[in-house]
């Protein structure tokens, strides 16, 4: 699911940063000019492995399609631990060019060891593994010394031809304090900027020229803090400053971004004109509409053609990470990635009369990176947007996927800002949110448990809403990727497969269901005459998260809310009765419930149930230690013992 | 993971799809010269319909495709340039065949004359039982430049379903006339029919090596020609119906079990007619590696590592105590960059030093030089790591070697020393260096040593406690690990901090544990075992039910669940090290309480001994002892000890969950009562 288009640029990865040549106005480095390690400020140099004594980005606009983007970055590392401080990334692609990349190595008094030559870069190429082939790739430098403390000065300069991201800057961008970090953007008065700030950080100061506007942001004294286990993503646990354009230009397509709409606007032309079929894929289409019952019928059947004859490939060249191919490129060749998918799919939409419009997203686990208060290139992805007028509903198609059902996005497109893209009228509009109920997992077995403690089990498990995806890419995984499934998966211990049938995942329906059978050689424990074992065979919670004093972030406890129900009959051996038995466990908390008993039914069968509904995935940070009671109690109830004895 | 692979002078070509890895499932038919339905090699585009209507494979139901054809032609062309033109044709059986679409063929450039070109695909689809072609575009074929000298050719073939037959070729050409590129014909999915054509000029001699559970050098077919290099001779191998290889866990590489064919060139005819061997003993081996300015001894002599050697040997008094120092700087101040590099490295030791990080090979030859400048008797030892393959010892052939150890003679007796890591004592090797047999660089007398692993996996866990009347367990506990054991406890705990080691490796799977007083020793004595030793309680750790408790003495270090899934095994398994586990136990339980039942004294073994476990227990009074212990006797087992071998983890996983049975005795069971309804009443 994650097919990301390149519309996410680099800066929001390389969280490097600053000035050079700085202009009057703007203050300087005020430490030590050698950078002795000596110098460093004794509660950022306390217990770290390194510092940032320099985190400096300087980009100046000169054209909506012209800039220079140059990074200033003095660390000092103090012992072996910090030695990967020491190196730095810079990538580059036919948009932006690496105009000159320096570096040098300093003593820890400051005086100069050497310069860094050309021959210790690596130049490597940056293709991602979704992709069959991207332009990107990479400058790296690893510059390291056998006397501590030592300083890596680095400098580059970039060059840009085309503009469509400015850059993101994060004061704190390693794990090691920034002893001083500033920020520096500057653009001529036609070009004005607009930024945005998560996080702790004051306004900019803002000079002007008669040319040119000057915003500066410099940060002091830094202290590093690990981010949070359970936490957002790192970007979202730091301050940084986002500056974006009102105007800009990329591959010879210009736009503006002031607003959403002007965004949209700016796509919509990128992508029109790209929808002409083939004289065989308009019959197809005409057949489809032919056999429809309803719009929602022929949505569905175009959708699933769609799925039949294509597969996501990803070619990324130029301009191409922003353009989708046209129609007659995807017919040819039978894959696409996310936007030429999502354009044929609009194409052939289009060609039945039905009314869509693609809808740009932030296709990621963690829905809350879109600021909607700042129209600018927030996105990496495609979907479609298509409202079915007869119904008054709204259906949400995933175009790079063989395999899920009509109309489910899943899980890294659904709760968040989509931008509409639609002809003079473009606009943010949420993505359905899911709710436990709809991604489901139940669970019915039976159990028999032998004299000598073997047991078999026969289980079906029928999966919902987001839980059917990770199901569904089981359906076409290999026999290992299965086998490591069904162990992690099924938290048994030890056990034989005697049949699963993984054929029963490739139906494309609202829900799946997979049968297993197992055969479990020593289930239960046996002392003397007794049997101990663990009725909770499948589903299971292991960890608790440690102990926070002051939690600052929310938790983010799983992708999307969900509910997991369990019920397993244990038939016990013949002459053996239930010795002792876990208490009933219910647990209520504002988040979600849990609840877990073991009784003997009126039949003689030990039947053991758990429910496990987690309402919000996503928690404030007061909810930090009644989520961790939870966790721990739902781990502690999820490892109850049964005991029975021989009468 | 692959399908095909190729290599020319040691160097991996291949073509790499998406990482998979697949269960084993082996069947083998495997006839040579036989009458097939196939025409070999197939022609260019001629797809028989049967191919198409292929719906299953019923001989591997695992498959995802099955490889119709892989063919390969290595020859001369006109100009003398060694050439291979390769042919491969595949069948989609199910949708996770699809990714093996996109290839990325890899290869290795040292100069401009290595290419890969006149790329050429076609995809098959039967519509209505029409025959539907669909090409690979020119265009959509890309080149990658990966640093390093090596490049790859990137594509994807078009219009590609479950149900598709795609076929692909190109030229590939080689930097040396001389070095044959291998020929591999078995992939993780299986394949129809692998057929390699090589015409070997006669002034080049080649030794043939063969790979994998079918002597193939057998099975070639000989034809005499003439060629741009003069007369050769043809040799065809074809192989049919060649089974996936797939991996399982404790297995180091399929490489080694993968069936193909190596061509170590040997000797050329010179200009006067006469054989002049490559190298042809390994005294001159040795010879041509000692002469080299970035191995080993002629290391020494440079300025900048005799003063370093000089500086770091100041004040040792004796040569054990100069080796530990110079080992000590390498490990700390050069890192490994996590790859092993060439055994002749690219840069010299001064080089390295400066860069502070180095390939495995960079470290460990500046570690030689360094024990040389400090007067120190010391030789490069090469050997093949586990996941390399093993070497043929009667071939004086260099690229057989992956690794180099350092051969050090200290205090009269003859080590092997490795400086790659800084929590593994020197004689410890790495566990991939752990082979059979190296081969010590010494022109003057070139020979093969046996490697002998200096350590064990041995940990020892040592707890006592006391069990309260609500399950809590409450005392002190003991974890001390030596040689690998020390190594991986050293790595866990530098990869994070002693709080999480705590939390994560020693309190794993324990609810609510909590620690105190805790200490560890020898965290930087490389030398010396790592002990931690804490006091530590566990809340609600036993199952208490009225009069009964049930408590588990398997309180750490429990084994979860059995690493050993596969019903079956057609390889080695290779556990790393050797291991010697103990866990010993005494436990106080609370007053009034006894031991209804315990759990049976297990002592289990495999075959020769080659992996024990035992599990006893002793009670008495109040006390409960039990003793358990894991030892294995190799590091790698045959696949025939497999059943037993899982099954004794079966039984371990099993033990890990054993209970005994307490019961409140019947002395002051009234007053029992009565607590216990309050204590509950609170508890709850």
């Amino acid at each position: 699911m994650n097919r990301y288009i390149r519309i996410i640029s680099g800066w929001l990865f390389l969280l490097s940063l600053s000035a050079f040549p700085l202009r009057a106005q703007v203050t300087q480095y005020p430490g030590d000019p050698k950078f002795a390690a000596g110098a460093i400020p004794a509660h950022l140099s306390d217990g770290a492995d390194a510092v940032v004594r320099i985190n400096q980005l300087h980009f100046e606009a000169t054209a909506p399609d012209r800039g220079r983007t140059r990074i200033r970055r003095v660390v000092t590392v103090l012992k072996p631990e910090g030695r990967d401080h020491g190196s730095l990334s810079v990538w580059y692609d036919s948009f932006r060019r690496i105009r000159s990349f320096n570096a040098e190595l300093l003593d820890a008094s400051g005086n100069r060891v050497r310069r860094i030559r050309n021959n210790e870069f690596q130049d490597l190429s940056l293709i991602s593994g979704y992709s069959l082939y991207e332009d990107s790739r990479e400058r790296v430098l690893d510059v390291r010394h056998d006397a501590y403390p030592y300083t890596v000065v680095f400098e580059y300069e970039i060059d840009h031809r085309g503009l469509i991201n400015w850059p993101t800057w994060y004061p704190l961008d390693s794990e090691a304090p920034v002893e001083w970090g500033q920020l520096v953007i500057i653009a001529p008065h036609t070009l004005p900027v607009r930024h945005h700030v998560r996080g702790d950080l004051s306004d900019p100061d803002i000079a002007r020229d008669g040319r040119t506007m000057t915003y500066s942001w410099t940060v002091n004294g830094v202290e590093y803090e690990k981010p949070e286990p359970l936490g957002p993503p790192m970007w979202a646990q730091y301050p940084s400053i986002s500056v974006a354009p009102t105007q800009f230009e990329i591959g010879g397509r210009s736009g503006r971004m002031d607003s959403w709409e002007a965004f949209g606007q700016w796509y919509h032309e990128l992508s029109r004109d790209r929808s002409a079929l083939t004289p065989e894929v308009q019959a197809a289409v005409a057949e489809m509409k032919e056999a429809a019952d309803s719009d929602r019928d022929l949505v569905r059947a175009i959708y699933e053609f769609l799925q039949r004859s294509t597969r996501y490939v990803n070619v990324s060249l130029g301009i191409g990470g922003w353009q989708p191919f046209d129609a007659k490129y995807v017919i040819d060749r039978g894959y696409g990635d996310c936007k030429a998918l999502t354009n044929y799919l609009h194409a052939l939409l289009h060609e039945a009369g039905i009314e869509a419009f693609p809808a740009l997203i932030r296709s990621e686990r963690y829905p809350g990176r879109t600021i909607p208060s700042f129209p600018s290139n927030q996105f990496n992805h495609v979907i479609l947007m298509v409202p079915l007028a007869a119904t008054a509903d709204t259906v949400w198609l995933e175009a790079t996927s063989q395999t899920i059902p009509f109309g489910h996005v899943g899980a890294a497109n659904e709760n968040r800002w989509a931008l509409v893209v639609r002809d003079g009228g473009s606009e943010l509009v949420r993505t359905p949110a899911s709710a436990a109920e709809r991604n489901s997992q139940f669970r019915e077995g039976s159990v028999t448990v032998h004299p000598d403690g073997a047991a078999e089990a026969a289980m079906v498990t029928r999966y919902q809403g987001n839980q059917q995806d990770r199901m569904r890419s089981l359906a076409t995984a290999s026999a290992t990727d299965r086998d490591r499934w069904i162990h992690s998966a099924l938290g048994i211990r030890d056990y034989r497969i005697s049949r699963v049938d993984f054929d029963a995942l490739l139906i494309r329906s609202d829900e799946v269901s997979l049968p297993v059978e197992v055969a479990l050689p020593r289930f239960a424990s046996r002392m003397g005459n007794r049997l101990v074992f663990e009725p909770n065979l499948a589903e299971r919670w292991r960890t608790v998260p440690a102990r926070a004093e002051h939690r600052k972030h929310e938790l983010v406890i799983s992708s999307y809310p969900y509910i997991d129900h369990d019920r397993l009959e244990y038939r016990i051996p013949d002459g053996y009765r239930v010795e002792a038995l876990a208490p009933p466990v219910i647990l209520d908390a504002d988040f979600g419930r849990f609840e877990m008993t073991v009784d003997v039914s009126e039949s003689g069968l030990l039947v053991f149930e758990r429910t496990l509904e987690i309402r919000d995935s996503i928690l404030p940070a007061s909810s930090f230690e009644s989520y961790r009671e939870f966790a721990e109690a739902v781990v502690r109830a999820d490892a109850a013992r049964v005991v029975l004895v021989a009468e | 993971m692959f399908t095909g692979s190729l290599s020319q002078g040691g160097e991996s070509v291949y073509m790499v799809f998406r990482m998979r890895f697949l269960s084993c499932c082996l069947f083998l038919v495997l006839f040579v010269h036989t009458t097939t339905a196939q025409q070999v090699p197939p022609r260019w585009g001629d797809v028989p319909i049967e191919d198409l209507e292929l719906t299953s494979f019923p001989a591997d139901t695992a498959a995802t495709v099955i490889i119709l054809y892989d063919g390969g032609e290595v020859y001369h062309d006109v100009s003398g340039i060694l050439t291979l033109d390769r042919h491969v044709r595949v069948k989609v059986l199910t949708e996770a065949g699809i990714d093996r679409a996109n290839v990325s063929l890899v290869f290795r450039a040292t100069s401009r004359h290595a290419t890969i070109n006149n790329v050429r695909g076609v995809t098959y689809n039967l519509d209505d039982g029409k025959v539907e072609r669909t090409n690979l575009e020119r265009r959509a074929v890309f080149s990658e430049d990966l640093g390093h000298d090596m490049k790859s050719v990137r594509f994807t073939l078009p219009q590609v379903r479950a149900g598709s037959i795609y076929e692909f070729r190109y030229r590939q050409r080689f930097d040396f006339a001389h070095a044959l590129p291998s020929w591999t014909f078995q992939t993780d999915e299986p394949t129809r029919i692998s057929h390699f054509r090589v015409r070997i000029p006669d002034v080049f001699h080649y030794v043939t090596q063969t790979r994998g559970f079918v002597e193939i050098g057998s099975l070639s077919e000989r034809r005499p020609g003439t060629g741009p290099l003069g007369s050769h001779v043809e040799h065809i191998w074809m192989l049919e119906n060649i089974p996936a290889l797939r991996t399982e866990p404790f297995m180091t590489t399929t490489s080694d079990y993968l069936l193909s064919l190596r061509f170590q060139p040997s000797a050329y005819r010179r200009g006067d007619g006469r054989m002049q061997p490559f190298l042809n003993t390994w005294e001159a081996a040795a010879e041509a590696l000692e002469k080299d300015a970035n191995f080993g001894a002629q290391l020494g002599r440079h300025r900048a590592i005799r003063s370093l050697a000089e500086e770091l040997v100041a004040g040792q008094t004796t040569d054990s105590e100069r080796v530990a120092a110079i080992h000590r700087h390498v490990s700390r101040n050069v890192d490994w960059d996590g790859r092993r590099g060439r055994i002749i490295p690219d840069r010299s030791g001064p080089e390295v030093l400066r860069a502070s990080s180095g390939t495995s090979n960079e470290i460990n030859l500046l570690f030689i030089s360094l024990l040389h400048a400090a007067g120190i008797e010391a030789d490069a030892v090469l050997i093949s790591t586990r996941d390399h393959g093993a070497v043929v010892e009667m071939y004086p052939m260099l690229d057989q070697f992956n690794y180099v150890l350092a051969g050090v003679r200290v205090d009269g007796g003859y080590v092997l020393l490795d400086a790659t890591s800084d929590v593994r004592p020197m004689n410890l090797l790495p566990m991939a260096a752990l082979s059979q047999r190296g081969w010590v660089v010494d022109s003057k007398q070139p020979r093969w040593i046996d490697i002998n692993p200096q350590g064990k996996f041995r940990r020892q866990i040592v707890v006592t406690a006391q069990l309260d009347e609500d399950g809590s367990l409450e005392g002190d506990a003991m974890f001390l690990s030596r040689e690998y054991a020390a190594v991986s406890a050293r790595a866990a705990i530098k990869g994070s901090t002693v709080e999480e080691y705590v939390t994560e490796t020693l309190f794993k799977g324990l609810v609510g544990a909590e620690h105190a007083s805790l200490e560890i020793e020898n965290l930087d004595d490389l030398e010396m075992p790592v002990a931690a030793r804490m006091k530590f309680r566990v809340p609600n750790y036993a199952m208490v039910a009225g009069d009964m408790m049930y408590v588990n003495l398997r309180v750490f270090n429990r084994l979860e669940t059995n690493p050993l899934r596969l019903p079956e095994r057609s390889f080695p398994i290779d556990m790393g090290y050797e291991s010697d586990e103990t866990y010993a136990m005494t436990i106080t339980l609370p007053e009034g309480y006894e031991v209804v039942d315990a759990p049976a004294s297990i002592a289990l073994h495999i075959p020769g001994q080659k992996a024990v476990f035992q599990q006893e227990a002793k009670y008495f009074g109040n006390t409960i002892i039990q003793q358990s212990r894991f030892v294995t006797a190799e590091a790698v087992l045959d696949p025939g000890f497999y059943p037993y071998l899982r099954e004794l983890y079966s039984v371990m996983v099993s033990a890990g969950s054993d209970q005994f049975i307490l019961r409140r005795g019947m002395v002051d069971a009234a007053d029992v009562l009565m607590d216990d309804s309050t204590e509950r009443g609170d508890g709850r």
